[in-house]
């Protein structure tokens, strides 16, 4: 009996790692493809020629092998984990209130009419507002610290999720509707078994949107005050004119925007597995 | 009993030059339909049978007139003036007038309905398609997979189970729309153009599959088509739609024993009958049209 179950948590594990292979090889699949590499390596060298050469001044841009050194500096001797992991942990926090916000409220304004011509108005006055100009007011009202940060990243990610959504649930096909009414489904039943997977596309699409613009105000809640994180670092490298820290910290910002959306493909790609017939 | 006494569907429309416009698709239709029997409503296209079926399901509101099934009714018309149209907004105002339940899953009645563009959903396997209406009717979970395998099987499909509409053909994807109307074991089911979109092959293969299915067991099935053979050979009695606004040209009894064959004269004659109605119609459009 124990051994069983023993065996068949192997089998999960197994099976974890399995679905993991297989989403690193989908991500990675798309960088390391010859196609690709004949215009990665020439800007590279491009990169790390330019400056040694002299075409550009040394002291402006750092040679891609200097923001290598500096990239292994910092993770190896300077903590850069820790900051990386506070943004990141910063990020999940505001893009977590966002989700659980935004969908179920793009869901009622999708699914009632009632609901939307209440609500609508107000979110299509306040999404035009850019939100970097919420700054100033973030920090008057609630201070420097995690709320705020909390709040910009929010601001950023809550109206593309929303609108995507609320689009996605709103143009639900009326033929599945009508056929799932004719069969006697409520109207609870229809959100859960027809708005949703049909909007599926456009909310991942949403959230997409979302995950790019949390990250501009991530960086820009963590300029203004904050004593880590990847904006801090990136602030505090323009205090001192350590360029290539400033490249490193931006390279590994692309590179978590990169696997966030690769991680939303995955997870569209698993949970729409219909249209893969398509 | 289906019973649509005086229906009227009347819609605003706005012509291209701007002007608000009016098109009647139904007028004045009064039809009953005893249990039991294979009604087909014929017509040509764009002459508000499609819509009628809509009323008869309880999908659209008539502007005049109710549908009774088995003495209930299905839905209210909508209101007619100004003042009634603002209290029927009211009532109607979180859910709309169509809507089941809030919560509940429970049909207004015990009506099937295959489309003529199947509706199935793309996003469930065959088999969650047809357990899904199970779930809506009620069936327990662990019935559900063993009956809808059952039903699937029935219309052929056995072995198809997992896949999803897209990896099915035109004429599996009706099929599967059949299986899952006929898997709540309806008393009432509602097609509409089903056999429109498929190849002529196919097309009376599942013509003879469904009079197979529907043989015997005391249902009654109403079927709008614009194809004149389907509707002789399949029907008990054939309802003739004029023309735009669609109002009961003609009801043509169809007395021929069953099994019948496709080529048997007296179908044909029928047959020509309905066409000269159309012929008609067609000619003298403008004498008695409004």
């Amino acid at each position: 009996m124990r051994r069983e179950t023993k065996k068949k948590a192997g089998a999960g594990v197994l099976e974890v790692f399995r679905e993991t292979g297989r989403f690193l090889k989908t991500a990675f699949g798309s960088l390391i493809s010859i196609e690709f590499a004949t215009v990665l390596l020439p800007l590279l060298a491009l990169w790390e020629l330019a400056p040694r050469l002299g075409w550009v001044p040394r002291t402006l841009v750092p040679p891609v092998s200097r923001v290598a050194l500096t990239l292994w500096d910092l993770f190896a001797h300077q903590g850069f984990i820790g900051h990386i992991g506070i943004s990141l942990g910063r990020f999940a926090l505001g893009l977590g209130v966002a989700l659980a916000t935004a969908l179920p409220l793009g869901v009622l304004m999708g699914w009632n009419v009632f609901f939307r011509k209440h609500s609508l108005p107000l979110f299509q006055l306040l999404a035009p507002v850019p939100p970097p100009a919420w700054v100033p007011i973030t920090i008057v009202v609630l201070g420097v610290g995690l709320p705020m940060q909390t709040y910009l990243i929010f601001l950023g990610a809550f109206y593309p999720i929303l609108f995507n959504t609320y689009q996605g649930v709103k143009d639900t096909d009326p033929r599945y509707l009508a056929s799932a009414r004719v069969f006697g489904a409520s109207e609870w039943t229809l959100v859960r078994h027809v708005y949703i997977p049909h909007a599926l596309g456009s909310v991942v699409m949403g959230i997409k949107i979302g995950i790019a613009m949390g990250l501009v105000m991530l960086i820009i809640a963590e300029m203004h005050g904050g004593r880590a994180g990847l904006g801090y670092l990136l602030l505090e490298s323009k205090e001192y004119f350590q360029i290539d820290r400033m490249v490193a910290c931006m390279v590994v910002l692309g590179a978590i925007g990169w696997f966030l959306i690769e991680v939303m493909k995955y997870v569209e790609a698993k949970l729409a597995l219909w249209r893969v017939g398509r | 009993m289906i019973e649509a006494r005086n229906i009227t569907r009347f819609f605003s429309v706005v012509n291209d030059d701007r002007t608000a416009d009016g098109v009647t698709a139904v007028l004045s239709v009064s039809l009953g339909i005893p249990d039991g029997k294979f009604v087909s409503l014929v017509g040509p296209t764009g002459c508000g049978k499609s819509t009628f079926l809509e009323i008869l399901a309880g999908l659209q509101a008539p502007t005049e007139g109710d549908v009774w099934i088995d003495g209930r009714r299905v839905l209210e018309p909508l209101p007619a003036s100004r003042k009634e149209m603002d209290a029927y907004r009211r009532k109607y105002r979180f859910l709309s007038p169509i809507a089941n339940s809030l919560f509940r899953d429970s049909p207004k009645h015990d009506i099937a309905m295959i489309f003529q563009d199947y509706a199935v959903f793309p996003w469930m396997t065959a088999l969650q398609n047809v357990a899904f209406t199970l779930k809506l009717r009620g069936v327990p979970r662990r019935q559900r997979e063993d009956l809808a395998r059952r039903y699937l099987a029935r219309v052929g499909l056995a072995g198809s189970e997992t896949k999803y509409p897209a990896q099915l053909s035109g004429g599996m994807r009706q099929r599967l729309a059949i299986a899952r109307a006929l898997s709540v074991e309806p008393k009432i089911i509602l097609m509409d153009e089903p056999f429109a979109a498929v190849d002529a092959q196919t097309r009376e293969k599942l013509q003879e599959e469904l009079m197979d299915l529907w043989g015997g067991t005391g249902r009654t099935v109403v079927l709008v088509t614009h194809d004149i053979d389907e509707a002789v050979y399949l029907s008990d009695e054939i309802v003739v739609f004029s023309p735009q606004p669609g109002t009961i040209r003609n009801r043509i009894p169809v007395d021929v024993p069953r099994p019948r064959r496709r080529d048997d004269p007296e179908l044909s004659a029928l047959r020509e009958r309905i066409l000269a109605i159309y012929r008609q119609d067609a000619e003298h459009l403008a004498d008695w049209s409004i």
